[in-house]
């Protein structure tokens, strides 16, 4: 009895604080907090000074979008934009952009470049899962598995190497379908009415193996005891696959075609501008890649660039926060 | 007797019917098919590579090569400016594996800890900028302003630290018991040194992926190459190189003009020439990929889940 009097005032003692600290002011906490972590915040720090020196650093070089850049008098120094007769005009940049031809013809092929991808590339992976998971063996399996990721570790660059040596028509592997089996003497880089046609499919090519491994770990995911239930029950494969596989990846699909949908207004420039010329640019040419060609190209008008770009990367932002919004009201996938 | 019955019984069920089979068979001649639509390009370069001068200017579907000469090897080995481009894009990596995998782990261990002060105005900070940025101008002007253009270091700086990488690594942090921490701030270690002797050991497998996927970045990347340093052609990477090379055709690499010389016959040609390019740049990652590939997998799947 006499030990656990003597208990009380010391369990008192240390709980006492614990309840005090709540209703110490949110300030001093804070500070409490920080003070023991201090190191951590110093880390952070650390690594955040770089995030605003060259990721929030650029910012400020939005406003030439607003300005008439010129290199001699810098960022802040360069004058406003201003209409012919004088007047301030700081839209000038983005009523232009609606009125040039070429613009709007890439701000057409980006959308229907990026839209052709997603609606043919879109259930490639989908299905590849779903035939690969039927594979018993399960050496063939890893083996199918592992190679069909390579392509997407190459970079545009030498992928685009690749395809001019395979599709020139002299020394290549097509010329040899042209000369011997009577293939059409076509040159495709070249080539407007099948060029789309070359993006989709080579895009495709490197990037379904990658997108398949999601699919992949969902279904791995999928309780056995449900098909040994519709086993028993007597159901066949494809019974099960329309039952059971499909129903277990349809979260995981809808969610990747939400995001998929918010990356439509971005395009591939690594692979556009790696595989396009000037006899394709009807058809090809897309927002990045002519923003590059007004930069640095063909002139180099900053102001009307930086207009294109920030142009693009508001609606880009829109729309991955609306689908992002989207996704994880569904789910727990997502970013944040 | 039973069980006997009961094991046939079980059995009819996994009885394959007829177009059970003829749909595996299928299936395993379409995977073959997927694994030559993925192998066959890679081979088609490497046998092309090694196709003598004089056969080199017809086409073919090169299967295999008979008499393989390594004579465009021999050119391309010797070859200064490809050789440099190695070394830069080897140095590019090295300083920013190096500086950034540190920066990495710091920001994402601090913000896997759920006591960390400001927590969540940090971590929306870091993730705007996955979804806004400034874009190529603006950024351009910014290297331009903090005087990094034609610099060796606008090559490493901009690209230090992914986002997309810090999120990775984070949850994982975020998915060690937090128990672990709490025992030994008790004991009186602090939080670097709570980080550095027990969360990095324990994160092996995702430093590792971390690591390659910097690598891989790095060794992928060209376009900085291309608008930052235009005026140092000796920092021109192995990206930027195979560009000029492959595709803008601003470097010429064989005899000009690139065909067979009868008189010359050991000298390559363009198509074997740049088959040759591919081929060793290509090499370390076909020669690393199948060892590493599961830390590539293994990222992805962590980082699609929020911790």
């Amino acid at each position: 009895m006499a030990e656990k009097q003597n208990e009380m005032p010391t369990a008192q003692a240390e709980v006492l604080p614990l309840v005090l600290g709540k209703k110490q002011s949110r300030f001093k906490r804070t500070l409490k907090e920080c003070k023991r972590h201090s190191l951590l915040l110093v880390m952070a720090g650390f690594v955040l000074v770089w995030y605003f020196i060259f990721l929030y650093g650029p910012m400020y070089g939005l406003l030439m979008a607003f300005k008439d850049f010129s290199f001699r008098k810098g960022v802040f120094g360069s004058n406003w934009k201003m209409d012919k007769k004088g007047n301030l005009d700081l839209f000038a940049n983005f009523t232009r952009m609606f009125k040039d031809h070429a613009f709007l013809r890439a701000f057409r092929n980006t959308f229907v470049i990026s839209g052709l991808k997603l609606l043919i590339g879109f259930p490639v992976p989908i299905v590849f899962a779903l035939l690969l998971n039927e594979i018993r063996n399960r050496r063939y399996k890893k083996l199918v598995q592992t190679v069909s990721y390579l392509p997407y570790f190459i970079s545009w660059i030498v992928l685009s190497g690749i395809m001019r040596q395979i599709l020139n028509l002299e020394y290549g592997l097509y010329g040899y379908l042209v000369r011997y089996l009577g293939f059409p003497d076509i040159n495709f880089l070249t080539y407007r009415p099948t060029f789309r046609g070359l993006l989709v499919i080579s895009s495709i090519w490197r990037n379904f193996g990658w997108s398949s491994i999601i699919y992949l770990a969902a279904l791995g995911g999928i309780d056995g005891q449900l098909y040994e239930a519709a086993e028993i029950d007597g159901a066949g494969r494809w019974k099960k696959a329309i039952h059971i596989t499909l129903p277990g990846l349809a979260p995981v699909i809808v969610i990747q075609l939400i995001l998929q949908v918010g990356t439509i207004v971005g395009d591939d420039f690594n692979q556009i501008f790696n595989l396009y010329g000037v006899p394709v640019y009807e058809v090809a040419d897309v927002i990045g890649t002519y923003t590059y060609r007004q930069s640095f190209q063909d002139s180099t008008d900053f102001s009307y660039s930086t207009a294109v770009g920030l142009m693009q990367n508001t609606l880009s932002f829109v729309l991955i926060i609306i689908t992002n919004w989207i996704t994880s009201k569904f789910s727990e996938y997502g970013i944040w | 007797m039973l069980t006997l019955i009961k094991k046939r019984k079980y059995r009819s069920y996994l009885r394959k019917s007829v177009g059970e089979y003829i749909f595996d068979t299928l299936n395993y001649i379409f995977m073959l098919i997927i694994l030559i639509v993925c192998v066959y390009p890679f081979w088609n370069v490497i046998m092309q590579s090694l196709t003598q001068p004089r056969d080199a200017n017809k086409p073919s579907l090169y299967l295999w090569v008979t008499d393989p000469s390594l004579a465009s090897y021999r050119r391309m080995l010797r070859d200064a400016d490809f050789l440099r481009s190695f070394l830069v894009t080897f140095a590019r990596i090295a300083a920013a594996w190096s500086i950034g995998i540190v920066m990495t782990t710091f920001l994402a261990y601090a913000l896997s800890r759920r006591t960390l002060p400001f927590r969540k105005t940090i971590t929306g900070i870091v993730v705007f900028t996955m979804f806004f940025n400034g874009g190529m101008i603006p950024t351009y002007i910014l290297m331009r302003d903090l005087k990094l253009l034609n610099n060796f270091w606008v090559l490493v700086l901009p690209g230090l630290v992914s986002t997309y990488n810090m999120i990775i690594m984070r949850n994982y942090f975020m998915s060690l018991p937090v128990e672990l921490e709490e025992s030994a701030y008790i004991d009186g270690a602090n939080d670097f040194t709570i980080m550095s002797r027990i969360y990095v050991p324990l994160s092996k497998p995702i430093l590792a992926t971390v690591s390659l996927w910097i690598i891989v970045a790095h060794w992928n990347s060209w376009f900085d190459n291309l608008i930052y340093t235009p005026m140092r052609r000796d920092l021109t990477g192995l990206q930027l190189y195979l560009n000029q090379v492959l595709v803008a055709g601003t470097i010429n690499v064989g005899a000009n003009p690139w065909e067979y010389d009868p008189m010359n016959p050991n000298l390559p040609v363009e198509a074997t020439l740049k088959a040759t390019i591919i081929v060793i740049s290509t090499v370390p990652i076909l020669v690393f990929y199948p060892f590493l590939q599961k830390y590539f997998v293994k990222g992805i799947i962590i980082g699609s889940l929020k911790g």
